[in-house]
């Protein structure tokens, strides 16, 4: 185990999506299918998740049931890992409102818990709550027992873990009671026990829960991978005709974009913009009208910042005629690479954008050919003619 | 007040993060010493603003184009990439090696149209290209009032230096400019009955970053006699500049006003 790891609990995310009802009892889940996420006010009443949801409204009638919206939670998901990417080398975000962060290697730990925080705050709206342990199982307990917004660091695991229930471990029903039999009721009453000894009583969940149980730790992270794809997109209510319009939207999409490539280090070298029409207009130039009009592109060089997607997209806008009003307007970037940059020569003045002037240069001979840009070349160095010393070769 | 940090938000949203700061926020103008020393000075800050537009600018010959281009040349020689737009096509590489610029770091665009100009400009600006000469024939000029405004904002994000070269300053560049100086031919300098060179009058026609109303004058000659690159040294500095010569107050310049 790397360790130490740092752990945000925001509660489940699916909760994390409807703020209206923080606060009061509500449940997330299909009306005949089970509990995927219950706020902690129905706690009291018995309800947790797994249950059936209409076990769970007989048990606390006056809960909220709230469909659940896992494309959402998804995506709620992947903004706050996209928060978190850049913090630690390992990041681990879960469904349940878990984040866990490798902190090991880090110059200055409580910077980043402190980041954590406030990203996590920025991402869900919710004060997370904080532990930090030398391991994810122990520091998730520890965020579970820290107060909202608050870290509680725990210095020696085993000895943190002995007083808990076994509840905390993630055994099946059965095997619960089987240790209740048994008379093992804590976390240090397992620990005690060797994993053989577990294992043979309640088979191969056994051995892990005594490992778990002596602060041992033998599950690492699973680090999460940023997707290789992006994309953004804004729905246009009423359909939109004016060009200008089209570009102050164009430019707020790009700048979030640009905002999540600095986050994660990334550039995009393909960059495709979906125009979403309204079909119930007649076509404003006379044509077919249709339901979507794309246009894509590879670029030479990644564009990692808002500004430069905003170069691309916004010329593409400005030339562009729709057949009809546009309804939705979207951005992909359905090919990200590393930005890594090349080193500076430092000695030379502006040489930290040269990447970015050249990548301009592309743009404009991807739009205007490639004569638009030259660069002048020793040509007829003896003539006596001075015009012909020096030719113009395309850049 | 939550009214006005919503409408702070949803301006942010359309028009991007730079539409609204706070004045703490707002970094200080920084110089580059061009090293050409009578606009350096001219400027009060020691040399071109950088993130801002400077406009040279002056009826007829006057020598605009070749401060311009000795700008170009200096800027060639201390910066990464300096770029010069060229819609007229009128660039001569031979006059710049020969004012000692490294060509290798100089780009031309010639773009084919008033518009693409304008796009060029403002893409070369935004990406921070370090020294950008944008050359504004009438024709271009005329159609320029859509996108001037844009491009002392463009060089704001990045830092870049644009200088822009014109022989009228009409409303929308002198609204963008932040430095004008406005040049005036003086008289031809004549050698063996050839000209070589003119004297020209350089006032400050605006100057948001210093004091405006400053005049000086400089002295231009021509590259008749130099030997080009890759062919031993340039024999003589070719584009000369005395500034402080003739600066307003001076002695000089008294006797030359009592003389009428």
């Amino acid at each position: 185990m790397a360790g130490p790891i740092c752990c945000g609990l925001t509660g489940h995310l699916e909760l994390c999506l409807h703020p209206d009802f923080w606060g009061r009892p509500f449940l997330v889940g299909d009306w005949d299918g089970d509990v995927v996420a219950a706020s902690p006010e129905t706690a009291e009443f018995g309800v947790y998740p797994g249950i059936p949801v209409h076990h769970a409204r007989k048990l606390c009638p006056q809960a909220s049931i709230v469909d659940p919206d896992p494309p959402a939670a998804a995506r709620l998901r992947k903004l706050a890992a996209i928060a978190l990417y850049d913090l630690a080398p390992v990041v681990e975000p879960r469904a349940d409102g878990t984040f866990l962060l490798d902190l090991e290697g880090a110059a200055q730990p409580s910077l980043v818990i402190r980041e954590t925080r406030r990203r996590l705050r920025e991402a869900t709206g919710r004060d997370p709550q904080l532990g930090l342990a030398p391991g994810p199982f122990s520091a998730r307990l520890a965020a579970a027992r820290a107060r909202a917004g608050r870290l509680l660091r725990v210095e020696n695991a085993a000895q943190f873990l002995a007083p808990l229930s076994i509840a905390e471990l993630d055994l099946d029903r059965e095997a619960l009671e089987r240790l209740d039999l048994l008379g093992l009721r804590t976390l240090g009453d397992l620990a005690r026990l060797g994993p053989r000894q577990l294992q043979s009583q309640i088979g191969r969940p056994g051995r892990l829960a005594a490992r778990l149980a002596r602060g041992e730790e033998p599950v690492g992270l699973e680090p999460w991978r940023p997707p290789a794809i992006t994309a953004v997109h804004r729905q246009l209510e009423p359909p939109l005709e004016d060009r200008e319009a089209l570009l102050f939207v164009a430019r707020a999409l790009c700048d979030d974009l640009g905002r999540e490539l600095g986050l994660r280090g990334a550039g995009a070298r393909r960059v495709r913009v979906k125009l979403r029409l309204d079909a119930q207009h007649p076509p404003l130039r006379g044509g077919q009208g249709g339901a979507e009009e794309a246009r894509e592109s590879a670029v030479r060089q990644p564009l990692t910042t808002g500004p430069e997607l905003f170069g691309l997209v916004g010329s593409w806008l400005r030339a562009w005629a729709p057949a009809a009003p546009i309804t939705e307007l979207a951005v992909e970037l359905p090919q990200l690479e590393p930005a890594g940059r090349r080193q500076l020569r430092l000695w030379v003045g502006g040489d930290g954008s040269l990447e970015e002037v050249t990548a301009a240069v592309e743009r404009l001979q991807e739009r205007f050919g490639d004569e638009v840009a030259v660069r002048p070349r020793p040509f007829l160095v003896d003539s006596p003619v001075a015009a012909q010393r020096y030719r113009l070769d395309p850049a | 007040m939550p009214e006005l940090a919503t409408a702070v938000s949803e301006i942010r949203l359309r028009f991007g993060e730079q539409a609204v700061l706070r004045a703490s926020r707002l970094a200080a103008i920084e110089p580059w010493p061009s090293g050409l020393e009578p606009v350096d000075r001219l400027s009060g800050i020691d040399g071109l603003p950088r993130g801002r537009l400077t406009v040279l600018s002056g009826h007829g010959t006057c020598g605009k184009l070749s401060v311009g281009l000795d700008l170009l040349a200096r800027g060639s020689r201390e910066l990464s990439q300096v770029v010069l737009v060229d819609p007229s096509l009128t660039f001569d590489p031979w006059t710049l090696a020969a004012l000692g610029g490294d060509l290798e770091r100089v780009l031309a665009i010639r773009p084919p149209a008033p518009d693409a100009c304008g796009e060029a400009a403002l893409a070369l600006a935004r990406a921070g290209c370090g020294l950008l000469v944008v050359l504004l024939p009438a024709r271009v000029l005329a159609a320029a009032e859509a996108w001037l405004p844009s491009l002392e904002g463009a060089a704001g994000r990045s830092g870049s230096v644009v200088v822009a070269i014109a022989e009228d300053v009409p409303p929308a560049l002198a609204h963008s400019s932040s430095f004008t100086l406005g040049l005036e031919r003086v008289e031809w300098l004549v050698a063996a009955g050839e000209p070589v060179g003119l004297r020209a009058r350089l006032r400050c026609l605006k100057n948001r970053v210093g004091v405006p109303g400053r005049e000086t004058e400089l002295e231009v000659r021509y590259p008749l006699n130099c030997t080009f690159a890759g062919k031993g040294a340039i024999s003589e500095p070719l584009l000369r500049t005395f500034a402080g010569k003739r600066e307003e107050g001076s002695e000089e310049w008294q006797a030359r006003s009592a003389a009428g």
